[in-house]
């Protein structure tokens, strides 16, 4: 890669360009399971998986779906929280020839529906209780052939296999499970079938993941991620951190793994370096997430800013020890500097600021780690290796824009995606000549560190999750009260951002607040779903007609001040 | 009471024919009705800034009932048979300075990308210079890039600034 303005501010170690290994997800799994076999690969609640018995897993529950069918490019779902469990199922279903559409376990009928049917999935693997609660009920409505469900207990050592539908009880998580035709069990699968799937001929390009994204149209669509994308930008993230010791670091997965972030930077990267991890399902859980730092003695713990901060908020936490930590990458929303400066006052280790979009699969910057006079404050940081960045007029998106200068931000990469599954138009629009224009209005300073500026679509941030409102007001709109709705993002304490809406009934309806949030539950996942409806006689419009979504939202922002 | 002056022309437009364009009237209610639900989803978006899916009484009043001169609005018709049908709106709002105003175009998808855009914006940009007019604003979704190319190529002098995901352009009338 020609020479870069950023490269120069890169830490000690970490290469302008990498030499990387051609090896699909699966086979890096192979290659440390190789190197590490009897090592920790997973723990969770007393349960202990070495590389070698991750591997086994996966290879018995690729047998069992190649022997169910499954073909190379067969897509399958994947519906489950941070369990043991969906790292064997992610590395089987790749391993066994699928693509896997890693689906939000939060999502509601509307948008599994949406998106088993638009990836054209053959399977799903899922969690009972979400079979049992979501899946199972719109069975018919799905392309699925079959699925393959796994509870919480299932990988639990005694007694708390034994004792876990007790404790889970309150928690909806246990559940009894009809048995009928064209379900599964994956503990069965694996008791049943052998280790030693067929091998697949893979091409790096070939496609690994659909990932799905939100839109602003409000309709998600799938990224579709290579081996190549997801593989090269594991290893990326490898060469940013030249202070990882291989074979011995803790990493704490408590992102979610059926979004790309968690994915490459918790599951993937531990895998890759062969660390051991530990899945967390309910991140949460603060308390729970603090005893597991202290237990396991994490070095690793990839997170959110509205995580760190819990950490640093919760009652007590100078008592205790959780100087383990030494790394930390934070993603999908701005780092505040006072969270950054009291979690390595707490841990003694590093937080860097990341960023990163599914369509990158997904980092794409990050700021140094071990240099700390490197890292600048308020910025996203430098492309990572082998990875290009401009900022362009907005309009033609063709002239390159001087440093100091607002453009749209454009990525050129091996981790950028080769489009949105068929659909040829909005691949088009985001995709210019192997360039992704991300949609976000950045610009780059003279040393190449590159800011964030703004958005070119209107979006939510709330506990590191994405929400476009326009998704929200679609919602709304179907309601048959509705004549008018419009969504907004509002501070919120714990998760950065929640979400408001204000409705204008039609002439004649009455509703109440909680009507109008039970029907949204039914619609949206729970993270989407307003917090607060405020009814108006009107929107506010513009002289034009144009709904003014921003003074709605100045008109919060003042209520705020006032109290 | 003042009220603008326009004398209306017909103009041929390839793809489309000939199309009248006029100042919109109280009586065009059914019209505007009839122009909304041939609108895809993402026209009404970029129009209105919101997914809205029904139009209502009170919003409908106030797009017709103007008194074109505060608020001019020119009507792009065609003839199907005996039947007018409006195919597209361009209008204008003054703000609190009347030498400012906000201004919006909608063309039904049918008729989209045949040029009538330009017609229009060029229409109703000398209908305000004429009376006294001299800077439009808009607030448009950034990813309409189609409006943004359009906005340039029209020679518009254009500055933009964000505000939660939207852009306002602000274009001097005096320099285009």
């Amino acid at each position: 890669m020609e020479p870069r303005p950023w490269h120069r501010f890169y830490d000690e170690g970490v290469p302008t360009s990498i030499n990387y290994l051609d090896l699909t997800l699966p086979q890096i799994l192979d290659r440390t399971a190789e190197r590490y076999k009897d090592r920790s690969a997973v723990l969770f609640e007393g349960l202990r998986l070495t590389y070698g018995q991750l591997k086994d897993a996966v290879d018995r529950f690729a047998c069992a779906l190649q022997a169910m069918g499954i073909k190379k490019g067969d897509k399958i779902a994947i519906q489950l929280p941070n369990l043991p469990q969906t790292i064997i199922a992610y590395y089987g279903v790749l391993k066994a020839g699928g693509i896997a559409v890693m689906t939000n376990p939060l999502y509601v009928a509307r948008e599994i529906e949406h998106q088993f049917n638009d990836a054209g999935c053959r399977a799903c693997i899922v969690a009972d209780f979400l079979w049992m609660q979501k899946v199972r009920e719109i069975r018919d409505k799905l392309p699925c052939e079959f699925y393959v469900l796994t509870g919480i207990k299932d990988f639990l050592p005694f007694p708390k296999n034994f004792l876990f539908p007790f404790v889970a009880k309150k928690t909806g998580t246990v559940v009894k499970v009809p048995s009928e035709k064209g379900v599964y069990w994956l503990k069965d699968l694996l008791d049943r079938y052998e280790p030693n799937p067929k091998p697949i001929e893979y091409d790096m390009e070939d496609i690994c993941n659909l990932q799905y994204t939100g839109g602003t149209t409000g309709v998600s669509k799938g990224a579709i991620l290579t081996h190549k994308n997801l593989s090269y930008n594991v290893q990326q993230c490898r060469a940013w951190f030249p202070i990882v010791e291989e074979g011995r670091e803790v990493i704490l997965s408590a992102l979610p793994f059926f979004h790309s972030f968690g994915l490459t930077v918790c599951m993937n990267f531990a895998i890759l370096i062969g660390g051991v991890q530990i899945p967390v399902p309910n991140p949460r859980d603060i308390k729970k997430l603090i005893s597991l730092i202290q237990k396991y003695r994490v070095t690793l713990f990839p997170g959110v800013p509205t995580l760190f901060n819990a950490i640093n908020q919760f009652p007590g936490i100078d008592k205790v020890d959780i100087s383990s930590v030494k790394g930390c990458i934070s993603g999908s929303a701005p780092l505040p500097i006072e969270v950054a400066q009291r979690f390595e006052q707490l841990t003694g280790g590093s937080i860097i600021e990341g960023y990163g979009l599914t369509e990158t699969s997904p980092v794409s910057h990050a700021n140094p780690l071990v240099n700390k006079a490197r890292r600048k404050i308020g910025s996203i940081g430098l492309p990572m290796p082998d990875t290009d960045c401009k900022i362009v007029d907005l309009e033609e998106g063709t002239k390159e824009l001087p440093p100091g200068q607002d453009g749209e931000v454009i990525i050129k990469g091996p981790q950028v995606m080769k489009g949105y599954y068929n659909r040829p138009d909005e691949t088009a629009q985001v995709l210019r000549d192997g360039w992704l224009y991300t949609g976000d209005i950045g610009k780059m300073d003279e040393d190449g560190y590159f800011y964030i500026v703004g958005r070119k679509k209107e979006m939510i941030i709330a506990g590191g999750y994405n929400i476009y409102p326009r998704e929200i007001d679609e919602i709304l709109y179907e309601h048959p009260k509705v004549l008018e709705a419009c969504a907004i993002g509002v501070p919120d304490p714990h998760r950065g951002e929640t979400v408001k809406a204000f409705v204008v009934l039609k002439p004649g309806e009455s509703a109440t607040e909680q009507e109008i949030i039970e029907y949204c539950k039914t619609k949206l996942a729970a993270y989407k779903v307003p917090k607060m409806i405020e009814f108006r006689q009107e929107l506010p419009k513009s002289t034009v007609g144009k709904v003014l979504r921003r003074v709605l939202k100045e008109e919060e922002m003042a209520k705020i001040k006032k109290q | 009471m003042k009220r603008c002056r326009f004398r209306k022309k017909v103009v041929e437009i390839p793809g489309i024919g000939k199309v009248l364009l006029r100042l919109l009237e109280k009586g065009d209610a059914p019209l505007l009705v009839e122009l909304f639900y041939v609108l895809s989803p993402e026209t009404i978006y970029n129009r209105f800034l919101t997914p809205v899916k029904q139009v209502d009484e009170t919003h409908l009043k106030r797009l017709v009932e103007i008194d074109q001169w505060n608020e001019v609005a020119i009507a792009s018709c065609i003839h199907e048979g005996d039947k007018e049908r409006i195919i597209g709106v361009a209008r204008f709002a003054r703000l609190e300075n009347p030498e400012e105003a906000e201004v919006a175009i909608v063309v039904g998808d049918p008729w989209q990308g045949k040029g009538l855009g330009s017609v229009l914006l060029k229409t109703i940009g000398e209908v305000a210079v004429k009376n006294g007019v001299r800077r439009f604003y808009s607030t448009i979704d950034p990813n309409n890039r189609r409006l943004l190319c359009f906005a340039k190529r029209f020679g518009f002098d254009y500055k933009c600034s964000f505000e939660n995901g939207l852009l306002r352009l602000v274009t001097d009338l005096r320099s285009g």
